[in-house]
C-alpha cells in the first residue's frame, strides 16, 4: 500500500523506503568502521596511546555496529579477529541489522486488525444502544462476552511488535541488545521468571474468581447503593 | 566551587531527604502491615488498623517511586550497578511489594476466615521484608559489595546474593530499620485508634523503638571494627566514569574518619538517638503525636549518620576498590542534573503540602463500629 506505508515511515508522499538488502549493503562500511572503534577502544583501555584515542575519535559514530560484529568474533573480541577474516564478519554480520520481519510484520497486523474491530464492535453497540435492541441481541452480547480478552492481546502483539521491531538495538545504532543485558547467570533469571509466573497466575485466579462472584451477584446488588456506600467511608475515615 | 560539583552535592543531599522520607512514610504503613496480625485480634480491629493508614498508603508510595527515581535520573550508574548487583534480594523486595496492594484490595472483598487470614499474612510479610531489605542494603554497602566494569563498562558480580542475604550486619541493619518502622506504625496507630488497638500499639512501638536505639548503638560500635573506605585520589569534578580517575583504599574503621576531621557530625547519630528515645518516652506518656515528630528525627539521625561515615561514597566496591562508586563519578550529566532538580524543586513542596492536606483532611479517630457496618471500606 503505497500511499500508507510512505508517509507513515518517511512523512512524504515521494521519499523512496529503502528495502532489506540495501539496508544490508549500507551497513556494511559501517561495520567495518565500528570494528576499528571497538578495536581502538579496547587498546587504549590498556595502553593509553594518544594513536588509538584517535582512531576511535575517527571511528567512534559507528561503535554500535563494531559492538555487534563482537557476536562474530572469537571469544565476543573484535580485536581478536584476523585482518584478512574481518571481510567475513562484516558479511556474518550484514543480517544481523534486521529484526526478524515475520515476527514484526504479523504482530503488527494483528494489533491493527485487532483494534478496528473493536471499532466495529463499538459502532454496533452504539447502534444497538440506539434503537434500544442492546439487551435482547444474544449473539452480539456473546461476542462482547468473547472479546473480553481480546485488548490483552491486541497490546501484547503491540509490544512485541515494538520489541522484536526495534531487534538488534537497545539503542539505536549505539547499543545491541545482547550487550545491554546484565551478566546474571541463567539461574538467577530462572529465580525471577518462575516467581513472576507463580505470583501472577496467582493472581489471576484470584482475579477470576472475585469478578465471577461479583459478575453472578449482578448490578442490582450493587449499584443502587453505590453512591451512598462512598459517602460512608470518607465520613468515617474522616470523624 | 564548580557548578556539576554543587549539583552532585545537592542531588546526593536529596536523595538522603528522599530515603527519609521513604523510611518514615513507606516505613509506617509497613509497620502498620507487620503488627497488624499483633495489634488486632479480631476481623473488625484489624479493618479498623487497615483503614487508619487505607487514604494515604498508596500516596505514601510516592517516597519509594521517587528514591528509586531519583537513583536512576541523577545517579545512574549507581541505579543500574546497585539494582542489579542486589538482583535476588530486590526482586524478593518487588514480589512482597506487589502483594501489598493486591492484599489491601481483596483482603475485604470477601467474608471468609481462610480468606482473611491469608491476607493478614501477606501484610505481616510484606511489611516485614521491604524493610528488612531496606535496611540490609545499607548494611551491605556499609560493608562494600562485590563488583567490578570491564573495559565496555559492563559490570560483573562477584559476591553472591546468599552473602548480601546471610550476612550479621546485614541483618543487624535490616531489623533496624524494620524497629524503626513498627514504632512509627504504632504511634500511627495510636493516633487514630482507640482501646484496645491503642495500648497494644502503644507497647508495640515503645518495645521496638528500644530496640532500635540498642541495634544503632551496636552497629556504631560493630564500624569501628569493620574496614572502610578511603578516597586517596579522585577530583569531585571528574566526568561520571567509574572506570577510571580513582583510586581508593580500604582501612579498619575508616567509616569514622569523615568523624574524627568533622567532629560536628556526632550531631547526627546523636540526634537519632536522642529522638528514638524520646519517641519512646512520648508514647508511654501517651502523646503520639509529638511522638511521631520524634520519628522524622530518629529517620534523620539514622541516614544522616550512614550519609556522613561514607561520603563520598555510594557502594564501594571490594573486588576493584578503585572503582566503587562515589557522588562523583556516577551522577548524571550536569545539564540532567540541572532538569531533575528543576523537577523537583517544583514537585517535592507539592508532594509535602498534599501530603499534610490528606492527613489533616483525614484526622481523627477510626472507630470500629464504623468500620464493621461499612462493608465497602479496606
Amino acid at each position: 500500500m503505497p500511499f500508507v506505508l510512505t508517509p507513515l515511515i518517511t512523512h512524504s508522499f515521494t521519499t523512496p523506503i529503502t528495502g532489506m538488502i540495501e539496508l544490508e549493503d549500507a551497513a556494511a562500511p559501517r561495520i567495518e568502521s565500528g570494528i576499528a572503534a571497538v578495536s581502538a577502544l579496547r587498546r587504549y583501555e590498556e595502553g593509553h596511546q594518544a594513536a588509538d584515542l584517535e582512531m576511535f575519535h575517527a571511528h567512534q559514530n559507528d561503535m554500535g555496529y563494531g559492538l555487534l560484529a563482537s557476536r562474530h568474533a572469537p571469544n565476543q573480541d573484535v580485536t581478536a579477529i584476523p585482518p584478512e577474516q574481518i571481510q567475513s564478519v562484516v558479511e556474518q554480520t550484514k543480517p544481523d541489522i534486521l529484526p526478524n520481519v515475520f515476527v514484526t510484520f504479523w504482530s503488527f497486523r494483528l494489533m491493527v486488525f485487532l483494534g478496528v474491530f473493536f471499532f466495529v464492535l463499538f459502532a454496533m453497540a452504539s447502534y444497538l444502544s440506539l434503537k434500544n435492541q442492546l439487551e435482547r441481541n444474544r449473539l452480539f452480547l456473546k461476542i462482547c462476552m468473547w472479546a473480553i480478552p481480546l485488548p490483552i492481546l491486541a497490546t501484547e502483539f503491540g509490544w512485541i511488535t515494538a520489541e522484536a521491531g526495534r531487534q538488534p538495538w537497545t539503542v539505536f545504532e549505539r547499543l545491541p541488545t545482547f550487550m545491554s543485558a546484565s551478566t546474571h547467570s541463567v539461574s538467577y533469571m530462572l529465580f525471577s521468571l518462575a516467581g513472576f509466573t507463580v505470583l501472577y497466575s496467582i493472581f489471576i485466579a484470584v482475579e477470576l474468581y472475585l469478578m465471577f462472584k461479583f459478575a453472578r451477584l449482578g448490578p442490582e446488588a450493587h449499584g443502587q447503593h453505590d453512591h451512598g456506600a462512598d459517602a460512608d467511608h470518607l465520613s468515617i475515615v474522616a470523624h | 566551587m564548580d557548578l556539576y560539583v554543587i549539583l552532585k552535592l545537592v542531588w546526593a543531599g536529596l536523595l538522603c531527604v528522599l530515603l527519609i522520607g521513604l523510611g518514615l512514610m513507606v516505613g509506617m504503613d509497613m509497620g502498620v502491615g507487620t503488627l497488624l496480625r499483633f495489634v488486632g485480634r479480631t476481623d473488625g480491629e484489624r479493618r479498623t488498623a487497615l483503614n487508619i493508614i487505607g487514604p494515604h498508603w498508596d500516596g505514601n508510595q510516592v517516597w519509594f517511586i521517587l528514591g528509586g527515581g531519583a537513583i536512576f535520573a541523577a545517579f545512574p550508574t549507581l541505579y543500574a550497578t546497585s539494582f542489579s548487583v542486589f538482583y535476588v534480594v530486590m526482586i524478593l523486595l518487588l514480589f512482597s511489594m506487589i502483594l501489598r496492594p493486591v492484599a489491601f484490595e481483596y483482603r475485604s472483598k470477601v467474608d471468609a476466615r481462610l480468606w482473611r487470614a491469608s491476607w493478614d499474612w501477606v501484610f505481616l510479610l510484606s511489611g516485614f521484608l521491604p524493610m528488612f531489605v531496606y535496611g540490609a542494603a545499607f548494611g551491605n554497602i556499609l560493608q562494600g559489595v562485590g563488583y567490578h566494569f570491564n573495559w565496555s563498562g559492563q559490570y560483573f558480580q562477584d559476591g553472591s546474593f546468599l552473602s548480601y542475604l546471610l550476612n550479621p550486619f546485614a541483618i543487624l541493619c535490616g531489623l533496624m530499620a524494620v524497629s524503626l518502622s513498627v514504632m512509627q506504625g504504632g504511634v500511627m496507630l495510636m493516633i487514630r485508634s482507640e482501646n484496645p488497638i491503642h495500648d497494644r500499639a502503644r507497647r508495640y512501638a515503645s518495645r521496638a523503638g528500644l530496640v532500635a536505639v540498642v541495634l544503632f548503638l551496636v552497629g556504631g560500635v560493630w564500624v569501628r571494627g569493620m574496614h572502610g573506605f578511603v578516597l586517596e585520589q579522585g577530583n569531585p569534578a571528574m566526568p561520571a566514569n567509574p572506570m577510571h580517575g580513582q583510586h581508593v583504599s580500604m582501612q579498619v574503621g575508616a567509616w569514622l574518619n569523615n568523624y574524627a576531621a568533622h567532629p560536628v557530625l556526632w550531631l547526627l547519630p546523636l540526634l537519632g538517638v536522642v529522638c528514638m528515645l524520646a519517641e519512646v518516652a512520648l508514647v508511654l506518656a501517651n502523646r503520639p503525636r509529638v511522638a511521631w515528630w520524634m520519628g522524622l528525627g530518629a529517620w534523620v539521625g539514622t541516614i544522616g549518620t550512614v550519609a556522613a561515615s561514607m561520603f563520598p561514597f555510594f557502594m564501594p566496591s571490594t573486588t576493584n576498590p578503585d572503582q566503587s562508586l562515589t557522588i562523583w563519578n556516577s551522577s548524571a550529566s550536569q545539564y540532567g542534573l540541572t532538569c531533575m532538580l528543576a523537577v523537583a524543586l517544583i514537585f517535592v513542596p507539592l508532594i509535602l503540602c498534599y501530603t499534610s492536606w490528606c492527613y489533616y483532611v483525614m484526622r481523627g479517630k477510626v472507630h470500629t463500629a464504623d468500620i464493621i457496618k461499612d462493608t465497602h471500606s479496606y
